[in-house]
């Protein structure tokens, strides 16, 4: 049987940088990922077959999500999944990669809800730093953590960013472009962006976009140290005596194949690492895993704004970013908790776009003249703003992960079943939030305004189901990551946030993996492994 | 009326659902929109080609779902080719559940409107009729129609949106529609 020094199971934003911060000490590392492994040549500009068939989600009759929402019925469904291959859900992000301010991690204390962490921003600080130098993030400045210069210079904006921070100046707000995992510049041996469009929800071509395979998955390479192998899927991790000893997974042709090492570290993003723990029979002995799932809580809505308005000039079509964030109201003036508004150009994608104007109401969408009169409106007589808004999820036992005790996959194992719901006073926080953005907007000369939908539920972003505390008692990981109850087994994607932040966490994936990975190392050189 | 589905149809239907609802609720550039039905079934595919009744009737509603006006619609843009490949194809699996839909709409338009199939009702007609499928509304025993106008909807703008090579789009006549300039790396370039 392969014997190595660790397993990462997989390969996205938790998992990449582990492995890397493990190969880059030396470690032998194995890298499973469930998914496919892409290569820049993958990521072509057609909507139907990269975001709208199963080309980064499985299919959910293969391998679904039983969803249930609000204490509804059990719905097969892609929803939760996050993209399957190597680089995972960082291959076709966005990526807004704010950090989470110091109030993020003492929520308990300074609110009353949700969970302290055990660690404060100042033990990811240099992490932060770290991630942010290494993938290459552009941006300005923000205002808290105050920070003056990133890695990259921002990326060019459209003109009619100036149209949402004139109208921030006149309210009072701080208005600052969003920091971004894409490279402005050549960087680091990739070349700078090329401002194509085709970003959030695709693959970047030339690796412009600073995900974990353009970066941690291709450092960890060159260090020589990493095995990666795709289309493997973890079934189980296995323990000894109190000790996690290997993995088994299912090949690309489903034939079971089992490593051991000395170190397990789980990244499968937040339901899929509870799946595969509760179906290993490991790291619950507090009754805690699953539990406690987030995800980021979410309004969004747009502006329309006169087809004549000179902040849309021909020539700027090019320019697909807008990109503006304000974080004035992460405190909100009821003195709870608030987030993070980001301001945006509409994604370019058609079909998503006529199909979200199809879907206006709680009704069946609309069809025939009563869905061509929008569509002129959206494409051809207006120019819109979007805005969406992200805030702390509050954790709470109507939103959890078990096994499904009915529905498995094509390869017969049990699927995860996810209780979402969304606590009352998120979504009054998430309202106030959507009342600042309106706001906004009004005062940038908007002529008509709407909800994008009725979603409040960002469910890419996900964090929560194995808990880091230090009570063995209510949490699943120690402050390091590391179960409490199995030693050497990790968990280094959000599974161990104890709150989700008001913003993006995905920068805070990475950071945290790194510290973790560096602990594993840390005691890997003390031979305590 | 009855009319026959097997779970496994249905099944095709839930994961098509499960798309459109993830669809119409994904934020605008934050993520992934979910994926419809994909991949081949396990087993031995069906026989090739949609039946010719129900394209017939399938392409009516289309036409009713983007109607041809001063600009293209679903006819134009030639929706339903892009249908027909997808139900031959990645879409294999939906395709019982959309013949059986067709038949539904037919037989529920004879029963309505004198015995005249879908394909033969005028613009309001086949309009009343889709509304009634939207809502579920059709007196029809356990067949999810509200998922299956919801399968047509997304494919019908699929069809008139997709890149051209997917076999809809016809000669760019939905892109040019909405003036959307033709993006760069179409296909797989290896």
């Amino acid at each position: 049987m392969l014997t190595t020094d660790a397993i990462v199971i997989g390969s996205g934003a938790g998992g990449g940088a582990a492995a890397w911060a493990l190969t880059r000490a030396g470690m032998r590392v194995l890298l499973l990922e469930k998914g496919p492994h892409y290569t820049e040549r993958d990521f072509i500009h057609d909507e139907l077959t990269v975001c709208r068939r199963s080309f980064f989600v499985p299919d959910p009759v293969d391998d679904p999500h039983v969803i249930v929402r609000d204490g509804g019925a059990p719905e097969r469904s892609a929803e939760g999944q996050i993209a399957c291959c190597v680089g995972g859900g960082t291959v076709h992000m966005s990526g807004y990669f704010f950090r989470l301010r110091p109030e993020d991690f003492r929520a308990r204390t300074l609110f009353g809800i949700g969970a302290d962490w055990p660690i404060t921003y100042q033990d990811l600080e240099s992490h932060y730093d770290e991630v942010e130098r290494v993938i290459g993030v552009s941006g300005a400045w923000t205002p808290e953590p105050q920070r003056k210069a990133f890695p990259l210079a921002p990326l060019l904006a459209h003109p009619s960013a100036e149209l949402v921070e004139r109208a921030g100046r006149k309210l009072g707000f701080k208005v600052f472009p969003i920091p971004r995992a894409i490279v402005s510049a050549d960087y680091r041996g990739r070349q700078a962006c090329t401002y194509c469009g085709f970003c959030g929800s695709y693959g970047c071509e030339v690796s412009a976009k600073s995900s974990s395979l353009a970066t941690f998955v291709a450092l960890a390479q060159r260090t020589g140290k990493l095995s990666l192998r795709p289309r493997a899927q973890a079934v189980a991790v296995t323990a000894d005596g109190g000790k996690a000893s290997g993995v088994t997974w299912l090949d690309e042709k489903g034939r079971e194949q089992k490593a051991r090492a000395r170190v397990v570290v789980v990244a499968c993003a937040a339901i899929e690492s509870a799946r595969l723990l509760l179906a290993s029979g490991l790291a619950n002995a507090s009754g805690q895993l699953g539990r406690n799932l987030m995800f980021a809580t979410l309004a969004s809505g747009y502006a329309r704004f006169p087809r004549s308005s000179p902040a849309w000039p021909a020539w700027a079509e090019r320019l697909p970013f807008l990109d503006r964030a304000v974080q004035d109201r992460y405190l909100l003036p009821s003195g709870k908790k608030g987030g993070t508004i980001l301001f945006q150009r509409p994604h370019k994608n058609p079909i998503f776009q006529l199909e979200k104007l199809a879907w206006n109401g709680s009704g069946p969408p609309l069809f025939g003249a009563a869905l061509k009169q929008p569509m002129r409106e959206f494409f051809q007589e207006t120019h819109t703003i979007e805005w969406e808004s992200f805030s702390e999820f509050w954790p709470h036992d109507g939103c959890a992960v078990s096994l499904d005790p009915a529905i498995a996959d094509a390869r017969g194992k049990a699927a995860a079943r996810v209780r979402m719901q969304v606590h009352p006073e998120s979504l009054a926080a998430s309202d106030e939030l959507a009342a600042v953005a309106r706001k906004l907007l009004d005062a940038a000369g908007a002529v008509k305004q709407g909800a994008s939908s009725d979603e409040r539920t960002y469910s890419v972003l996900q964090a929560g189901t194995a808990r880091m505390g230090r009570d063995p008692k209510d949490s699943v990981l120690d402050a390091g990551g590391q179960a409490h109850d199995v030693r050497n087994l990790y968990v280094a994607d959000s599974s161990g946030f104890p709150s989700s932040g008001g913003a993006p966490f995905t920068l805070s994936i990475m950071a945290n993996a790194l510290r973790i990975g560096d602990g594993i190392v840390l005691r890997a050189k003390r031979r305590e492994l | 009326m009855k009319l026959s589905l097997s779970r496994r149809d249905l099944l095709a239907f839930a994961a098509l659902t499960a798309a459109s609802r993830a669809l119409g609720a994904a934020p605008a550039a934050g993520a992934a929109e979910a994926s419809l039905a994909g991949g081949a079934p396990p087993g031995a595919p069906p026989p090739r080609g949609v039946a010719p009744g129900a394209m017939r009737t399938l392409e009516a509603a289309c036409a009713r779902i983007l109607p041809s006006d001063d600009g293209p619609g679903a006819r134009e843009a030639n929706v339903i080719r892009f249908i027909e490949r997808q139900l031959d194809g990645p879409l294999r699996r939906l395709r019982p559940a959309m013949e059986q839909g067709a038949l539904l709409l037919d037989r529920w338009s004879r029963k309505r409107f004198g015995d005249r199939p879908f394909a033969q009702l005028d613009a309001a007609q086949q309009d009343d009729v889709l509304g009634q499928l939207s809502r579920a509304e059709i007196p029809v025993k356990s067949f999810p129609q509200a998922e299956l106008f919801r399968a047509l909807h997304a494919l019908t703008l699929e069809g008139f949106l997709s890149d051209p090579a997917h076999g809809g789009n016809d000669r760019e006549a939905g892109w040019r529609a909405i003036g959307f300039a033709a993006p760069g790396l179409r296909h797989a370039h290896h």
